[in-house]
């Protein structure tokens, strides 16, 4: 027995010779928002559905809620809700249906049943959408019922795989508001995406790519440790010049696109500023502004797999 | 607290509401079992009547005309034609205007007032092989029909033949095949609603992503197969209630057996196609292949290789051996039975057995290649 609530170690998946999950270890806190960042086919949603039950692990252990998931994936079932990347509802049932299926589904009695979904339908939002067909429903309000359905028995441990993708910024922002509230009644939320801005609103963060884990920690260790130096941020009408101009400068570490902006990676700050500013001049590139920026997550994600490459 | 209502309930409830909210799935289960009674109840009818024949009376004596007449006089002949030549009657058979070409040569009544015997000849158009053998066995009848009566005028005396033959038929009488073919299809609609029905849930599930929750969740592998198995049974059962007030009150088809004893029977039989579509489903990637597959896989055995058209006992001995294999074949033997004989299990336990057997079996293997995992 640990405390943990999710302990993995040497967790590897293998389909046929490629290896998507390649031997992680990590483990999360109870109570925390864990973050899993990683681009398309990095290994989260395997390595979730292996901790779901879903799947088998080729190799490796894990623990979820102090249930081994090979020898005991019926107790770990009980205490885990699972939303899937996929619009995991029926259409042709109403929410209040949905929600009716998946309290039936986990054993809640009869008379218990109506309460709960009242409770789940009021705090996602839902209410006033109770007999509306589940396929007629927005993006944003289906995933905040396929959320609902994943917590409709109160699990200790909420599995959601890319929630949000394909919602506007506000149901998103919803929707973490959901996740905040789960996370205060004293579960634990495994979440996994690819928006930085939603890596930055989780406890703990593990960055993932090609099934290998690149880094983990909160947020903000992430930014201290893995960033030394600083970083510069350039605007410019020709980013893309600006950036070839600027990755041949000396005390220049790295080079990134951020959107319009050039993010520089430096640890000699000004001085390679003023190195920038000319170079550009020379090529004729206009440099509308260049300033110290914070890092972000983005930036560390970047930096780290730039670095690798 | 109460023991909570078993997951498979859950199950058997959504599965039940989808199919209500869906159109086309609700048009199959309603319109499919009534359309098949009226193609088949109208359409297939095996019944051969009027069929159509040229004559040509060399003769025209009284009794050749009273020969003629015990021809037309049956439902199953009518005179298309009385030709001028022999090659009329070719005519009309290569035309197809006629089936039957009958010929009596001169000196037909003269013999047979003499006590001699006569040729006649008959041409059939054997390009129609089941209307040409009924129609040489009604001939064969009214000819033996008419020289018996013959002989018997001649020799002025009763009856004297050592074999007499009274053919009496049995729980047909009238051979109506609409009979013989309601029965059937209670048989053929239960199958391909079943496995149709059935096909498409679990590659529906794996469609709407709803699968992978479900495997996430604490709900076993039984109890999910459970679920759904009752809820597709309830609605094969319907459609068992209505193809029998269709058949019994529209069609006329006599009930003569026992009602829990066919429903029974229907249970054993429906373990078989539930198994085929749930083997089907749980090994096809869209709701699309798993129908088509569906389809296919009950449509030939089930029309073809059961005996519900084609006897079996007419069928090549490879093929007829194939059909040990189709459980629809034993169910139409029961099905058949209790409607038309009103036999009872002592008499179909031989069919049900085999049939329980094979159902089983396919159960079983649907069970286990159902994997709850990606």
């Amino acid at each position: 027995m640990n405390n943990f609530a999710v302990e993995c170690r040497e967790l590897t998946k293998c389909f046929g010779t490629f290896t998507a999950v390649d031997h992680i270890s990590f483990t999360v806190k109870p109570g925390e928002i864990f973050g899993m960042l990683g681009p398309n086919g990095s290994g989260k949603s395997t390595t979730i559905r292996m901790l779901c039950g879903i799947m088998d692990p080729t190799f490796g252990q894990a623990t979820v809620a102090g249930k081994d998931i090979r020898t005991e994936p019926d107790a770990v079932k009980e205490l885990i809700g699972y939303m899937s990347q996929k619009f995991s509802l029926y259409p042709d049932l109403t929410a209040f249906e949905n929600l009716r299926f998946y309290a039936g589904i986990y054993g809640i009695p009869k008379e218990h049943q109506a309460e709960r979904i009242a409770e789940v339908m009021e705090s996602t939002g839902l209410s006033g959408q109770e007999n509306t067909l589940a396929g007629n429903l927005s993006t944003g309000v289906r995933q905040r019922l396929a959320l609902g359905s994943a917590i409709i028995h109160n699990p200790k441990i909420i599995f959601l795989d890319e929630p949000t993708s394909g919602a506007d910024p506000v149901s998103r922002r919803r929707f973490w508001n959901l996740i905040y509230d789960i996370t205060d009644s004293g579960a634990t939320v495994i979440v996994t995406t690819h928006y930085m801005d939603e890596a930055e609103r989780c406890d703990s963060v593990l960055l993932i790519e090609s099934g290998k884990i690149i880094a983990c920690g909160s947020p903000d260790s992430l930014k201290k440790e893995r960033i030394s130096g600083q970083i510069l941020s350039i605007d410019t009408n020709q980013p893309t010049e600006a950036m070839e101009v600027s990755a041949t400068l000396p005390g220049v570490e790295d080079v990134a696109l951020y959107g319009r902006y050039v993010h520089i990676f430096t640890k000699e700050g000004i001085a390679v500023s003023g190195r920038i500013r000319d170079a550009l001049q020379k090529a004729g590139i206009k440099l509308l502004s260049i300033e110290v920026v914070p890092p972000t997550l983005e930036d560390v994600f970047v930096r780290l797999i730039g670095g690798k490459e | 607290m109460r023991k909570p209502r078993p997951r498979s309930y859950a199950i058997f409830k959504k599965e039940l509401i989808e199919v209500s909210r869906d159109p086309r799935t609700l048009a199959i289960i309603l319109f499919m079992p009534i359309l098949m009674l009226i193609l088949y109840g109208y359409g297939v009818s095996t019944d051969i009547r009027n069929i159509p024949m040229a004559i040509l009376n060399m003769d025209r004596s009284p009794k050749s005309r009273e020969f003629i007449q015990s021809f037309t006089s049956s439902k199953f002949f009518t005179v298309q034609s009385y030709a001028a030549g022999p090659r009329d009657i070719d005519r009309a058979i290569d035309s197809g205007n006629a089936r039957i070409g009958l010929i009596i040569p001169p000196g037909f009544g003269r013999r047979l007032e003499q006590g001699k015997s006569s040729p006649v000849f008959i041409a059939v158009d054997g390009s129609e092989p089941n209307t040409a053998s009924a129609a040489i066995s009604y001939i064969s009848t009214i000819v033996g029909t008419f020289s018996e009566q013959v002989v018997v005028s001649n020799m002025q005396v009763s009856r004297l033949y050592p074999v007499d033959l009274r053919p009496r038929i049995w729980f047909n009488p009238e051979l109506r095949s609409i009979n013989f073919i309601v029965p059937g299809l209670v048989a053929i609609i239960l199958m391909m609603m079943s496995a149709l029905l059935t096909s498409g849930t679990i590659a529906r599930e794996r469609e709407h992503g709803t699968m992978e929750p479900l495997i996430a969740s604490p709900i076993k592998k039984w109890e999910l197969m459970a679920g759904k198995i009752a809820a597709y049974t309830l609605i094969a059962f319907a459609d068992i209630a209505l193809v029998l007030l269709v058949g019994t009150i529209w069609f006329q088809v006599p009930f003569r057996g026992s009602i829990p004893l066919l429903l029974i029977m229907s249970g054993l039989f429906l373990t078989s196609s539930l198994g085929l579509g749930l083997l089907i489903s749980s090994r096809s990637e869209t709701q699309q292949s798993a129908t088509l597959l569906a389809f296919i896989a009950t449509l030939i055995p089930g029309l073809l290789l059961s005996g519900f058209i084609f006897p079996i006992s007419s069928m090549p001995v490879p093929v007829q051996v194939i059909t040990y294999l189709i459980p629809a074949r034993y169910f139409l033997v029961i099905v058949r039975g209790i409607f038309l004989k009103g036999t009872g299990l002592g008499d179909i336990w031989m069919q049900a057995l085999p049939m329980t057997l094979l159902g089983l079996l396919l159960f079983i293997l649907s069970i286990r290649a159902f994997r709850k995992q990606l």
